[in-house]
């Protein structure tokens, strides 16, 4: 995940081979550990820090006047005015309380006009060695923002997005995905119980469907119940599809319309 | 037996979930497995697993939108 472009030598190759992953490139992740901390994770030197309570992405290394104005992001609360991280180096944010309102921690562009034409006065720098693509229009024109919840996950805002052909998807797992005109690159932004729950459900709901699909391709005489029930596979916390279940099945308080009356009664948020 | 056993894989990730719906379901999650294979035993295996296919997957776009719905 990154919070900005930057004009780092380093990723002008990467900016010409993979216009959408330069956004993504200089932090490797974001998360509140188990201390109630956001440490954010560095891969690449000097580009990302903490400063006056903002994170910032400095363009070209240096020190605050070398901000990028689209490189301010807002951080709840910051306990350090550090400015530089070395390569392998955490920056760590305390946060108030658990339930700390939502932050962003960065965005999919910044979205003002004037900022574009910043953007254009710092092209034409020789000096300067950032210089737009057609893709970094493309993002500034997008909108959209990364959002850490008061619970350690992270979420995609994207009630602002003005371009309809720049998709940008939280996936499970903390996956970050962006695409435009088919070509789209992936990122972990952030580690959670949430998120990885998230995913083992998505998972274990793709394990039930291949099974399905299998049987369902099977004629009938050829299927047996131990083979709905499938080999021992994705475990989901609190339950596994392991044949040992099947077992468990046997007891006269499990019923298929509990199922049944769960599957139309789910909380509105399945509904949109 | 089945009792025990639901006691003894408790998820502490659920209790996370402010919903209290949302987190009621998922915790009834794991029954609801037992039961789907409890009906894949009868004339038609496969049922339970649709009918189980169906609510994950309804949930997980649930709990997806829940995640979302928490942040913003």
């Amino acid at each position: 995940m990154s919070f900005g472009e930057t004009g780092h030598p380093g990723h002008q190759k990467a900016m010409s081979k993979y216009h959408t992953k330069i956004y993504f490139a200089f932090v490797e992740k974001a998360y509140f550990d188990y201390e109630n901390r956001l440490r954010i994770d560095c891969e690449d030197p000097v580009n990302v820090g903490f400063w006056k309570g903002v994170l910032v992405n400095c363009v070209g290394g240096g020190g605050e006047t070398s901000q990028h104005p689209q490189c301010f992001v807002p951080i709840a609360v910051s306990s350090t005015g550090d400015w530089d991280l070395g390569p392998g180096t955490q920056a760590v944010l305390l946060r108030r309380a658990p339930q700390e309102m939502p932050v962003c921690i960065g965005f999919i562009n910044h979205h003002k006009q004037e900022t574009v034409k910043e953007r254009e006065e710092v092209a034409q720098d020789e000096d300067h060695p950032t210089i737009p693509t057609p893709n970094d229009w493309c993002w500034v024109q997008s909108g959209g923002r990364l959002m850490l919840s008061g619970n350690g996950s992270v979420v995609m805002d994207m009630r602002e997005a003005t371009d309809p052909n720049v998709r940008a998807q939280l996936g499970p797992n903390g996956v970050f995905r962006v695409s435009r005109d088919g070509d789209a690159s992936e990122r972990p932004v952030l580690a959670g119980p949430l998120l990885e729950y998230l995913g083992r459900l998505e998972a274990y709901a793709a394990n039930l469907e291949a099974r399905l699909l299998k049987l369902e391709a099977l004629p009938p005489s050829e299927i047996s119940a131990a083979a709905a029930l499938g080999a021992p596979g994705v475990t989901l916390g609190t339950l596994s599809t392991s044949a040992t279940d099947a077992a468990l099945a046997a007891q006269p308080d499990a019923s298929i319309s509990g199922l049944r009356s769960v599957a139309v009664h789910l909380p509105s948020h399945a509904e949109d | 037996m089945l009792s025990s056993a639901r006691q003894l894989r408790p998820d502490p990730v659920i209790e996370m979930i402010a919903d209290k719906e949302l987190r009621e379901i998922l915790t009834e999650l794991s029954s609801l497995e037992i039961a789907a294979m409890t009906a894949s035993t009868a004339d038609d295996p496969r049922q339970g697993l649709r009918e189980l296919s169906g609510v994950v997957c309804a949930l997980a776009a649930c709990f997806s939108r829940y995640l979302v719905d928490q942040a913003i």
